[in-house]
């Protein structure tokens, strides 16, 4: 039962990660149609303007101003780049985040180095906060857990209570009327592109030490992002939100489960077949080894059964 | 007139694939042009997707594996005598498992068009890449299958011990390929797939079926990125799990969409394009992948229709400006292009040089001049062209701005 | 004078100049030297070039004549890695040397088998300076292929060697990629301990996915769950540093047995969360030269890290140059055959103690350290991290083990 609640707080944990990530995601994604391929590397940016600063500062003043950076300079990218691709669709707009993703990771290379850098956790967090049945768990994961649950809590009220996050809302369900309301959409774009990358970045911040910070980050972060949006709903933050950690639980649940088809076999009394020849490895293939295409398969499961996602509001 | 131009320029290309290997080219160049031709037939059958119908995918990869790993089996099993198929009818084995999974897979793929295609092709390619790993029964693991060409059962008679006989085989196929498919968008159905690319709806109206012609198209498509993983495993023996990767259909779709999507011919341009830049750029400089991104992203930016957009309004470009038009725009616009990009290239050397060269204090060569990396003089010098680029290019864009209105269409 | 009688003048006044001034000799390094993996190519590139330079400053071979070493950039794609080869031999290069990735060597292994079997007056020497992989020395040994680095079985043997001496140790857990390199891992382990400590329980046996984990907590919690006392482990790069982190956040205090612990970026990446739990099996760390008070290999590292400004990870690399300086020497001359000849039996007095070339699978034996990573008594830090690495155990190259049969076929 501990294990299992450990588990459950790992889960979570990694879940309220993802979330962070795929927030901003969601958020380009639902208003401007753009599938963000380098999402992951602002990500990255975070983490590394993280470990700059902390250099020269604390941890503190990275948490602080790296994502305010990473935004500053997704609004210009959203300004002097996507904006000009707009007109030319969405593949381009893709593409051209495609591009960009390449850069900054060549960049990254560039002025930082090839290896990893040691970007550490802050002394202050460096301790463990409580032990369950003989793990413990490092004061720094409740840290993490805590930014992230204040960073929903933000962008919902963000959302809700301000003029800017009732016109993202309206935009989220029906974008053409506040075309015709005449509001500054342009405007509205660069805004949220700018403030969803710097998402990114805040997690790049608290997850960089946690993690590894290297040029190879952001590519590791893979297309998992995609799959959160995706099945959590166009334009519902709260299915990303729901889909994060589904996807978070469901994967460290998995990593636990060892059981393979031989040992079904064996426990309903069975003998497992000697295996040989091709394929033979299906006897012995475990949910744990499964975790990590796990989500893919719930996705594709999902957009055949459910196209709209799990609580998207309107179809692509 | 155009149309005999298009006609006049494949002949010269195919002439010059045909003639090259006799000219004394190396191994190099042969197996360059080998890769040329796998890469031309996939991008080809990507664009069958893309261009044609719609679809935007992200694991075209995947039927391109299936063709590569069901030729490799096949291969061996004609080496060993298990199959009579001559050498040459191989890619019809590969082109038959890339139709099988694509009829398979498409079932439920192409139900919808836009981001649910694609992120179902995006789940699909990771799961492929997934079982593939972990079957090494089947895939080989990282060690991969390999096999060996020289079955001893050709229709010619040729060993195809040699590069340039299996090259002559992959051109073969790979021309044949090629004006099947061009062919194929002719034909009514290619019309029915723009048709539903363009308003899916509309079609529905007149009494066909989307869904249908959406899954005949990707089963074309499924079939020649077979028919080229044929090609690719006779030319290199060996393949592991990597080549039905995300990479792989990155690489496609890029290829593809530079080439020009709305041309028939496009991907043939943008396979080429990119494939040698791959290969070629990686041999003159360390941040080819700086340049290819930059290169990439101004294509995007510039040129909406691709390099075949490019190539074909340039002569009616010509035409429009005159010769007095032409040699002010290019006097403008040379010193701009030449300023920017060659402070680009020295700043981007010089810090490649700097942070990832084995010894930054070695003189490196920067436009067939050694320069010091540790003296400021370069750097300046670098410095000072991309300012005076820009600004001369805020002065040509203030000076053509109350003439021209803005079309976006830069070219 | 006709054309032909010009061209016959210059290439013979070619072949006469090369003649005459052949006083470099050819050496092809093919790694990835851009992208994702740009920083392995770049490490083991300094080192290949090091190693040549320490030939070259030594009077070099033959008659004064120099190692040239030409890079080629694979972007480890195993496509390019072949197309590289090509070029490389187009260049009139005939000594290969790779090692980076287990499924690009045997690409290239496969590549170049075809090849001399292809063209037996030709053949082509295949240096691997430390290919995990241990089939590269089994099935599929070949006669023009060496490796001068022990593979996972040697190292893992040298490691459980140590394990079978603590008495500490009572349950072990094995955690690795679920891939080739990681399968093997788990295999030797098991299979090593059962007969040098059959009173150890093996109380796990865990692949998790290559390079997708990003919180290796809930595989920490099983370990921790299975009252283990030791973890083996062939990870490497991101998925060893996060595994150790994980440990150490979750209070882990159990032994970790390694193969990769010591390079490039790691003890970094991994600081005091691995200080002194965190076991190494290598063929060379920092304080090798001081714990056997070797003055001309404690200089030689300090060369390489005046040159590189980094630690010398790959003492092997070095020692691959020597020895195929050595070979060359001993046959006289630079082709292939006769060095594949020299090569063979070869005994060298290498940095690190006596190394032996097995004659049957072209497998190097050389001492293998054991090692702690530790502040305590360390005079040359790892990466500036303020820790370093103490041997524990050492093994002789003589009693290095390895149980291949495979022998390889003279042609």
């Amino acid at each position: 039962m501990d294990t299992f609640i450990f588990v459950l707080v790992n889960g979570l944990l990694y879940g309220m990660l993802l979330f962070m990530l795929s927030s901003g995601l969601t958020l380009i994604f639902s208003l401007m149609g753009v599938l963000n391929f380098a999402h992951a590397s602002f990500y990255m940016l975070g983490a590394y303007f993280a470990y700059q600063l902390s250099s020269f500062g604390s941890f503190w003043l990275g948490l602080i101003l790296a994502p305010l950076l990473v935004g500053v300079l997704g609004a210009a990218i959203e300004r002097f780049g996507l904006r000009v691709v707009h007109k030319h669709g969405h593949v381009a707009e893709l593409l051209f985040t495609f591009g960009l993703a390449y850069l900054i990771e060549e960049l990254v290379r560039l002025i930082w180095g090839r290896q990893p850098v040691p970007y550490r956790i802050p002394e202050s967090l460096d301790f463990t906060l409580f032990t369950v049945s003989g793990i413990d768990y490092s004061a720094y994961r409740a840290f993490m857990l805590l930014i992230a649950v204040a960073m929903f809590v933000a962008v919902l009220l963000l959302l809700k209570r301000t003029r800017v996050g009732l016109m993202v809302q309206a935009a989220l369900s029906h974008p053409d009327v506040l075309w015709a309301m005449g509001h500054n959409v342009p405007r509205l774009f660069m805004l949220v592109f700018g403030g969803g990358v710097a998402l990114a970045g805040l997690a790049g911040v608290i997850g960089g030490n946690y993690l590894v910070t290297e040029p190879g980050m952001a590519q590791q972060m893979g297309t998992i992002l995609f799959v959160i949006v995706v099945f959590g709903g166009l334009g519902s933050l709260l299915g990303a939100f729901l889909a994060s950690l589904i996807i978070g639980i469901a994967q460290t649940l998995m990593v636990t489960m060892d059981t393979t088809l031989s040992d079904l076999v064996a426990a309903l009394g069975g003998t497992a077949p000697n295996a040989t020849g091709m394929f033979r490895e299906i006897w012995t293939i475990a949910p744990s080894n499964l975790a990590p295409v796990f989500p893919y398969l719930l996705l594709v499961i999902l957009l055949i059964v459910r196209p709209r996602g799990l609580l998207g509001t309107r179809d692509s | 007139m155009k149309r005999t131009l298009i006609i006049l320029a494949a002949l010269v290309a195919l002439g010059a694939a045909l003639t090259l290997p006799y000219l004394g080219a190396g191994r190099f160049v042969i197996v360059l042009l080998t890769q040329l031709a796998i890469m031309v037939t996939f991008a080809m059958s990507y664009n069958v997707n893309l261009g044609q119908t719609g679809l935007l995918s992200f694991g075209h990869a995947v039927y391109l594996g299936a063709g590569v790993f069901s030729s490799l089996y096949l291969i061996t099993a004609i080496g060993a005598g298990h199959v009579a198929l001559p050498l040459e009818m191989v890619p019809l084995g590969g082109a038959f498992a890339g139709f099988t999974l694509a009829a398979i897979l498409g079932l439920v793929s192409v139900r919808r068009a836009g981001v649910i295609f694609a992120m179902i092709s995006l789940g699909l390619a990771e799961l492929a890449v997934a079982a593939a790993m972990l079957f090494p029964s089947v895939f080989g693991g990282e060690q991969g299958v390999s096999t060996d060409r020289m079955v001893d059962f050709s229709l010619t008679g040729l060993g195809y011990g040699r590069p340039q006989e299996i090259y002559m085989l992959v051109l073969v196929w790979a021309v044949i390929s090629v004006a099947a498919m061009v062919y194929l968008s002719r034909t009514p159905l290619g019309r029915l797939a723009n048709a539903v690319r363009d308003n899916p709806q509309r079609v529905e109206y007149l009494g066909y079926a989307p869904y249908w012609i959406r899954y005949i198209q990707f089963c074309i498509a499924g079939t020649f990125a077979g028919l080229a993983g044929s090609l690719f495993a006779l030319t290199y023996e060996i393949a592991n799990a990597s080549v039905l990767g995300i990479h792989m259909s990155a690489n496609v779709l890029i290829a593809t969409y530079l080439g020009g999507i709305t041309y028939v011919l496009g991907p043939v341009v943008g396979a080429l394009m990119v494939t040698l830049l791959e290969i070629n750029l990686s041999r003159l400089t360390e941040a080819w992948l700086f340049y290819y991104g930059l290169l990439f992203i101004a294509i995007i930016l510039f040129a909406p229709r691709g390099i075949t957009g490019l190539l074909v309004d340039a002569p009616g470009a010509f035409r429009r400006a005159g010769i007095s038009g032409m040699v002010t725009t290019l006097a403008r616009w040379v010193p701009v292009v030449g300023l920017i990009g060659g402070g680009t290239v020295i700043l981007v050397e010089l810090c490649y040089h700097v942070s990832n060269s084995f010894d930054p204090r070695e003189p490196l060569t920067l436009f067939w001049t050694p320069v010091s990396a540790q003296n400021w003089a370069p750097w300046i010098t670098g410095a000072v062209m991309m300012v005076a680029g820009l600004g001369l290019f805020a002065l040509n864009r203030r000076n053509a701005a109350p003439r021209r209105p803005q079309t976006g269409d830069a070219s | 004078m006709t054309l032909k009688s010009i061209l016959a003048a210059t290439v013979a006044t070619g072949l006469l100049s090369s003649a005459a001034i052949a006083d470099t000799i050819r050496i092809a390094h093919i790694d990835p030297f851009s992208g994702a993996f740009s920083n392995v190519g770049a490490v083991n590139g300094k080192h290949v070039q090091f190693g040549a330079d320490v030939v070259n400053g030594a009077g070099g071979v033959l008659d004064g004549d120099t190692l040239e070493i030409v890079r080629f950039d694979n972007k480890l794609s195993a496509q390019e890695t072949v197309i590289a080869f090509q070029e490389a031999l187009d260049q009139g290069i005939r000594i290969i040397t790779q090692a980076t990735s287990s499924g690009v060597a045997l690409a290239l292994a496969d590549a170049v088998q075809k090849y001399n079997r292809r063209n037996p007056d030709d053949p082509v020497l295949y240096l691997n300076y430390g290919s995990a992989d241990p089939s590269l020395t089994r099935d599929k040994c070949d006669y023009f292929m060496f490796r001068f680095e022990a593979h996972s079985g040697m190292k893992q043997a040298a490691a459980t060697d140590l394990i079978a001496q603590d008495d500490s140790i009572k349950k072990v857990y094995i955690i690795g990629q679920d891939y080739g390199h990681g399968h093997e891992v788990s295999r030797y382990t098991k299979e090593m301990l059962a007969e040098k400590r059959p009173d150890i329980e093996i109380v796990g046996d865990e692949f998790h996915p290559f390079g997708s984990v990003k919180d290796f907590t809930p595989y920490v919690a099983k370990i921790l769950s299975s009252g283990a006392d030791a973890v083996v482990t062939g990870n490497f790069g991101s998925d060893l540093t996060l595994l150790i982190k994980a440990a150490n956040s979750a209070g882990l205090s159990a032994k970790f047995f390694t193969q990769y612990a010591g390079t490039f970026g790691t003890p970094t990446a991994i600081g005091d969360a691995g200080k002194g739990r965190v076991y190494d099996a290598a063929p060379w760390h920092p304080d090798v030269p001081v714990e056997q008070n070797n003055e001309a290999s404690a200089q030689m590292a300090k060369d390489f890290e005046t040159k590189y400004d980094s630690d010398l990870y790959y003492v092997q690399i070095v020692v691959q140059m020597q020895m195929l300086g050595e070979a060359i020497n001993a046959a006289g001359s630079a082709e292939p055959a006769a060095v594949a000849a020299a090569l063979e039996n070869m005994s060298f007095d290498g940095p690190t103690g006596p190394m032996q070339m097995r004659a049957s699978d072209h497998q190097l034996f050389h001492p293998l350290f054991v090692s702690v990573f530790t502040d305590d008594g360390i005079t040359n830090d790892s990466e500036d991290t303020g820790l370093g690495w103490k041997t524990l155990l050492k093994v002789d190259a003589d009693q290095v083990s390895d149980d291949s049969t495979c022998q390889v076929e003279k042609p």
